[in-house]
């Protein structure tokens, strides 16, 4: 057995990031750390904690990359390990994350913006009232909308087609929803895109390009949100919330969903959470509860997503005045 | 909000039942110990030092969850300290936490540290931590 190192999390650094509406004050003992956090870091510190998510970055020395995610929770407490170097230990009662990295892991924009900053919100936000819901996110004119629907249902592919068809991308995967001036509003985190290797049959601009291993182990092109040529948005105002529900004939239909339908729906992808995380519980159902008030339709389709993608362009086209309402 | 009857994803295995409760003492503190191996609560149960307290109350929490889907290998033991919260961790796939504002020691073992060096070796460390003063860092 090795030594044990005592390590305490220094300081000396300080950053304010916006995360997805979320508010983060950084501290770590790494000064090339803001580098990485860059896309996210406000001009300004804040002037205090109250209301925001505090992260304390230990930095050490060492090359260690980061290995295959392990996730864990206990109580109010969540633990996200990428090897030994590599750690992540999330308080949710006291809106804190705690963390040890390698300095190649520091210096790692991906891993920063396409890992943790999404899984930090992920953990903390709804402590801070910003909700991880599992659907897309697009904006197409000034107007949100929501794509719901069970792993496999052809989110990824859909939202690549509606960007296709005009749409800017928020998000495709995890949409982070949290109120401002008492609207609804969808951030997403300009995350990459992920779409199963059988994307290339719809989308020949996938050629040449690898098909990796994501996070939760299945393959995937892992690309660039704009690689399409759409616009990225940070968010977007939804107005409207369509699940999609693949069938084998080529043709779709629409229809609506009660707010009680839906509310199960979304309720029934979240994660429990223990008793000991009672508000956030609550402050969770109040922002579902919005989500669910939204316009909802369920949308059965088959066939190309090119051609789901006309579908729903038209019927939002035709439902204007009912979801501006 | 939650509706009960309905099957809600549980990631990150925060309700693995822990069927294995036991009560004891350490040093003058009453103990409350949950897990879902019987073998590392009979070890802990055990171990030296520890004795019943009379009614079942407790003033410190533990839960240790006996993880055999955590990574294995490794012998470092690393530990961070910030403010209340104490996190010990060993080799690749041990974590326990220390919780010394709530009371509380809260861990996942992985199945290649034994419930004997868990005993001996891990937990002493953890107990430091449990004891020590919390950092002065910014709230």
């Amino acid at each position: 057995m090795e030594m044990a190192s005592i390590e305490t999390c220094a300081h000396g650094y300080k950053h304010t990031l916006q995360v997805a509406g979320a508010m983060c004050i950084v501290e770590t003992n790494y000064p090339q750390l803001e580098s990485s956090l860059r896309d996210w870091t406000l001009p300004t510190l804040a002037s205090d904690n109250a209301g925001r998510v505090s992260m304390q970055i230990f930095v050490s020395a060492g090359e260690e990359a980061p290995q295959r995610a392990h996730f864990r929770g206990l109580h109010h407490l969540v633990v996200a390990s990428f090897g030994h170097a590599n750690i992540f230990v999330f308080d949710l009662l006291r809106r804190r994350v705690v963390a040890r990295v390698s300095e190649r892991v520091a210096r790692d924009l991906y891993f920063w913006n396409q890992l943790v900053l999404p899984i930090a919100i992920g953990v903390l936000g709804p402590t801070v009232g910003v909700v991880p819901v599992h659907c897309a996110s697009l904006c197409r004119e000034g107007e949100g909308l929501l794509v719901a629907g069970v792993s496999g249902a052809g989110k990824s592919t859909l939202t690549a087609a509606l960007v296709q068809s005009g749409f800017d991308y928020v998000s495709d995967d995890w949409t982070y929803l949290g109120e401002l001036d008492n609207r609804l509003v969808a951030h997403g985190m300009s995350a990459h895109m992920k779409l199963l290797p059988d994307a290339i049959l719809y989308f020949p601009e996938l050629a040449g390009r690898p098909v990796t291993a994501s996070l939760g182990g299945e393959l995937a092109y892992v690309v660039e949100a704009d690689f399409l040529g759409g616009r990225v948005v940070r968010w977007c105002v939804p107005r409207c919330c369509i699940f999609l529900e693949r069938t084998s004939r080529s043709q779709s239909s629409f229809a609506p969903l009660s707010t009680v339908e839906a509310r199960h729906r979304f309720q029934s992808t979240v994660e429990r959470l223990p008793s000991q995380l009672s508000e956030t519980e609550s402050t969770r159902g109040e922002i579902i509860e919005r989500i669910a008030d939204l316009p909802c339709w369920t949308f059965s389709y088959g066939g190309t997503p090119q051609f789901a993608a006309r579908e729903i362009l038209s019927f939002v086209s035709c439902h204007r005045h009912k979801v501006r309402a | 909000m939650n509706n009960a009857n309905t099957p809600v994803p549980d990631l990150l295995r925060r309700f693995i039942a822990t069927p294995h409760v036991s009560t004891f003492c350490i040093g003058d503190t009453p103990v409350r110990l949950e897990t879902n191996d019987p073998v590392l609560a009979g070890a802990i149960h055990n171990s030296t030092a520890l004795c019943e307290t009379e009614n079942g109350s407790a003033t410190s929490h533990w839960k240790l969850i006996r993880d055999e889907q955590a990574p294995c290998g490794g012998t470092e033991i690393t530990v961070l300290s910030a403010g209340p919260l104490g996190i010990l961790l060993f080799g690749f796939g041990t974590v326990i936490a220390a919780d010394r504002e709530r009371r509380e020691i809260l861990g996942f073992v992985a199945a290649d540290l034994s419930a004997e060096r868990c005993v001996t070796m891990v937990l002493p460390l953890v107990l430091e931590l449990f004891r020590a003063p919390q950092e002065t860092l910014p709230q």
